[in-house]
């Protein structure tokens, strides 16, 4: 089947390999809806006006028609069967990933998604891929339910606590051609990107803007040239910086990194700010923080690190071991650790 | 001078006082309290959806904070599926007129009937409360591990709210038992089975899936709690639980549920089809069966709410298939209903314009449910604005409509009073338009990918989310109307007679309101509830006397 690239009026794009199947199944459920619709109302419409009450028409006693009553118990049976066939053979397809499917880790948490690369690349809440190639996603979430939706694709599949999910996907070209060029390689050129949602209700901590509830978590799939992906797979994590420089301080990539791996979801910055499920982290460099096992500790490099790296191990008193694992390179630790040293 | 209390006097009038009320046995005066108290439910609710569509007008911060916003929805669901839809018609219209359709003084127990209802009341006490204190923020559907964490909700409010729908529970099994007894054992002489009204085919029916069903919720919900407060790692994966296994017990029970939701309000419509079109519901039997086979086929089909939650391949093909299996009951009705018409006598006064309005509405809320139970397909529309749609389609659409199809249909024998027959079109019609366009829209907007329980959007969504919301004030105003409508009845509404609307049912031979027992003699039944043919002049007069046929007929 072709696959229509653009959205229609009720459908997005068809930007999976199997979209086009999943929409011809809609489609075939649509035409059948109208058509008995349009025959049931039509029917109503019409007996209301052929008979209306008028004076001296007395009604008809009903009877009953057996053999009327098997026709329509049975061949609606007939036709549900159908649509339950094709929606079970499409659904195996879409639950069989290829043999040769680049498998992607994800791994989901309030309020944010984490992609990982077979070459252990971490992304945030964005996930590069290569068009015309299967891609699966192994799921997992640290906190609750998710449920990982790109409506462009026709995937859907919950995240759940204490267990592996799966899905496959395969992104088809949008425009023909444009994944075959001449062009100089470049790990940032992207052919199209299709939204990711959250679609299993997860909460929220009361902030407007991104990142900070179930609504708000998106992600983003930039399918790219194989030439281009393969090229963005080889450069490896970069530091981010600010407007995009070349080279900055690992303060200023700290402070872009805090935002990117959703640390704000939790943590507070600004002196004075409330804490909620975590602890504020203005000015708590060289600083004493009581511990809950009782003791207390002088906020250092190794107390920041340790805290990132095994959340759990040491709580400050009055939270819960609630934050999650969140993977960083070495180089983006130490940016990290030296924002936050940098806040007073 | 006051009027003598004698065995002729209406239920409403015969006794005077709060305690009269409250410590009643009489399953009329049962049955309107419980019409307060759903109705006061309703409006509760109600006021919780205007403040959703509302904060949904414009993306971004429109009257309330993310974390408010998800209480109010949770609450939209919690009041209205709980402390609203399913008590509504067998507790208020069922309580009162399956007795009078059975020829009965009273159910078949009555004093267990109170019990029931003052169980709802000290259950919806303590819903309020909760909500008062500390609201939940889970969604009406309580999913683990989220129920569990400490950090958008408080133990004790998630306590309070699920011990509140447990108390709420009893009321529906106590109800469910009364009323199967009653079928059985007080119909009155010449009433068997074959003739019964398909009102109490569809009442028995939903009783059978009351019984059943909310044990299943009780211990559910029995088994949250005691999760909260003594960390048992039933659900939670950090103490080796499951949280799908939650949601396995959770649509166990909630899948018949929507059962008892919609089995009343084709309950209700079957009465009406068959009075304004004078004629017997065509395929009578077989309607009766398929409410029996609803209740049966509905215990079967709830992981169908759980395609994408992990479940294994081979679970999703059984659950899909029976799922279709179950879809062909519901069709067998509308047809049937649409063949009544058909060499019928037809009128249109507004208990029939809810009854028709619901034959649209369900079909569309059916056949939308086509949709989700195809797998393939269920993957994009699962946890989407589709499946808000559907269910409103279905629980609305059908059973709201179904409800106020017998409100208005049952009013002037309840109260003894006709309501403003223009009034009652017009809030007809800005219910009609405002529900479509309200519900309609958001099909498209989840076909599109917008996903439930969201409280900002993408700007894309806009257009669409702010039709909706606009949809929903027109609703809102056709309540208004309509309440209003009521009250103007009951303060100065015209004197109702006995059979307003000529209906051959059993229920209309006694006054309007009737005398506290009933009947004035025990009542033999000669012929079936919808024998037009059989039925006496006399027993089809609609007290008004411009419509006497003329006497040398």
């Amino acid at each position: 089947m072709e696959n229509q690239t653009e959205p229609s009026l009720q459908l997005p794009a068809q930007l999976s390999t199997y979209a086009p199947e999943v929409d011809w199944l809609y489609d075939g459920i649509y035409a059948t809806s109208i058509i008995f619709f349009v025959g049931i109302v039509g029917a109503m419409v019409a007996f209301m006006v052929m008979y209306r009450r008028k004076p001296g028409v007395k009604a008809e006693p009903t009877g009953h028609h057996n053999v009327l009553e098997l026709f329509w118990t049975f061949s609606p049976l007939l036709l549900l069967f159908v649509m339950f066939h094709y929606g079970f053979t499409t659904w195996m397809d879409m639950a069989t990933a290829p043999d040769d499917a680049i498998n992607i880790r994800v791994r989901g948490r309030q309020w944010a998604w984490e992609f990982e690369h077979p070459n252990g690349m971490v992304e945030d809440n964005q996930l590069h891929v290569p068009v015309g190639r299967p891609v699966r996603l192994v799921m997992s979430s640290s906190d609750v339910l998710h449920s990982f939706y790109v409506p462009d694709f026709r995937v859907k599949r919950d995240l759940v606590p204490g267990m592996f999910s799966s899905l496959w996907f395969q992104a088809v070209e949008r425009d023909p051609g444009t994944a075959v060029s001449d062009e100089p390689l470049d790990p940032e050129r992207v052919l199209y990107t299709s939204q990711v949602y959250c679609a299993e209700y997860c909460g929220a901590n009361g902030n407007w803007g991104t990142h900070s509830g179930h609504a708000t978590m998106y992600s983003l799939i930039h399918v790219q040239r194989q030439a281009d992906y393969d090229e963005f797979m080889a450069r490896g994590p970069v530091l981010p910086c600010p407007n995009d420089a070349p080279t900055c301080t690992p303060e200023e990539s700290g402070s872009i990194l805090f935002v990117s791996k959703t640390c704000t979801s939790c943590h507070g910055i600004a002196e004075g700010a409330a804490a909620v499920a975590a602890p504020n982290l203005w000015n708590i460099y060289d600083h004493e923080q009581p511990l809950s096992d009782g003791t207390s500790i002088t906020v250092d490099e190794a107390y920041l690190r340790r805290s990132i790296l095994e959340p759990r191990s040491q709580i400050v008193q009055g939270y819960s071991p609630v934050m999650p694992n969140i993977r960083l390179s070495d180089s983006e630790l130490t940016a990290v650790v030296a924002y936050i040293r940098s806040l007073h | 001078m006051a009027t003598a209390i004698t065995d002729d006097t209406n239920y409403i009038n015969a006794k005077s006082g709060i305690a009269s009320w409250a410590l009643t046995v009489d399953h009329k005066r049962i049955g309107i309290m419980y019409l307060a108290s759903v109705m006061f439910m309703f409006g509760l609710g109600g006021v919780m959806a205007l403040l959703v569509r509302t904060e949904l007008l414009f993306p971004g911060e429109t009257i309330m904070s993310p974390r408010m916003y998800n209480k109010v929805f949770t609450l939209h669901g919690a009041i209205m599926v709980f402390l609203f839809i399913i008590p509504s018609i067998p507790a208020a219209l069922g309580n009162f007129f399956l007795p009078l359709m059975l020829g009965a003084k009273d159910v078949a127990f009555p004093k267990l009937n109170l019990a029931s209802f003052h169980i709802y009341v000290v259950g919806s006490l303590l819903a309020v409360v909760s909500i008062m204190m500390n609201a939940v923020d889970t969604g009406w559907t309580f999913y683990t591990p989220y129920s569990n964490q400490s950090v958008g909700t408080t133990t004790s409010s998630i306590v309070t709210i699920t011990t509140a729908v447990f108390i709420l529970g009893f009321s529906s099994i106590l109800t469910g038992v009364n009323f199967i007894a009653t079928v059985h054992k007080l119909r009155a002489p010449g009433l068997h089975w074959k003739r019964l009204p398909l009102f109490v085919w569809g009442i028995y029916a939903t009783s059978v899936i009351q019984v059943l069903a909310t044990p299943v919720l009780a211990i559910t919900l029995f088994l949250l709690i005691m999760e909260n407060v003594l960390s048992l790692g039933i659900f939670n994966p950090q103490l080796g639980g499951d949280p799908v296994l939650f949601q396995h017990f959770f649509w166990f029970y909630s899948h018949p549920a929507v059962y008892i939701m919609i089995l009343p309000g084709m309950a209700v419509v079957n009465e009406v089809i068959a009075t304004f079109s004078r004629r017997k519901i065509f395929g009578y039997m077989f309607v009766a069966m398929s409410s029996i086979s609803l209740a049966l086929l509905g215990f079967l089909v709830w992981g169908h709410h759980m395609f994408v939650s992990g479940m294994s391949e081979y679970a999703t093909l059984v659950f899909s298939g029976l799922t279709f299996l179950v879809a062909i009951p519901s069709g067998v009705k509308v047809f049937n209903w649409v063949a009544t018409l058909y060499k019928g006598s037809i009128s249109f006064e507004s208990p029939m314009l809810y009854a028709l309005a619901f034959i649209v509405l369900f079909t569309i809320g059916g056949l939308t449910g086509l949709f989700l139970g195809t797998l393939a397909v269920d993957v994009h529309l699962h946890d989407t604005y589709f499946v808000v749609a559907h269910f409103h389609y279905v629980m609305v659409g059908g059973t709201v409509f179904g409800f106020l199809c017998g409100i208005h249909y049952w009013w002037p024998k309840m109260f003894g009073k006709m309501y403003d027959e223009n009034l009652a079109r017009i809030s007809f019609a800005l219910v009609f338009v405002g529900f479509n366009m309200t519900f309609f829209t958001q099909f498209v907007l989840g076909s599109q990918g917008m996903p439930r329980r969201y409280y900002d959007y993408l700007p894309h969504f806009q257009r669409l989310h702010g039709f909706s919301s606009i949809g929903s004030y027109v609703l809102g105003l056709g309540f208004l109307v309509m309440l209003y409508m009521f009250i103007k009845s009951l303060m100065s509404g015209e004197k109702a007679p006995r059979n307003p609307w000529g209906s051959a049912g059993f229920e209309w031979q006694t006054e309007s309101p009737p005398i506290e027992h009933n009947f004035h003699h025990q009542q033999v039944m000669n012929r079936g509830p919808y024998d037009y043919h059989l039925a006496t002049e006399d027993e089809l007069f609609d007290g008004f006397e411009e419509d006497r046929p003329a006497k040398s007929e």
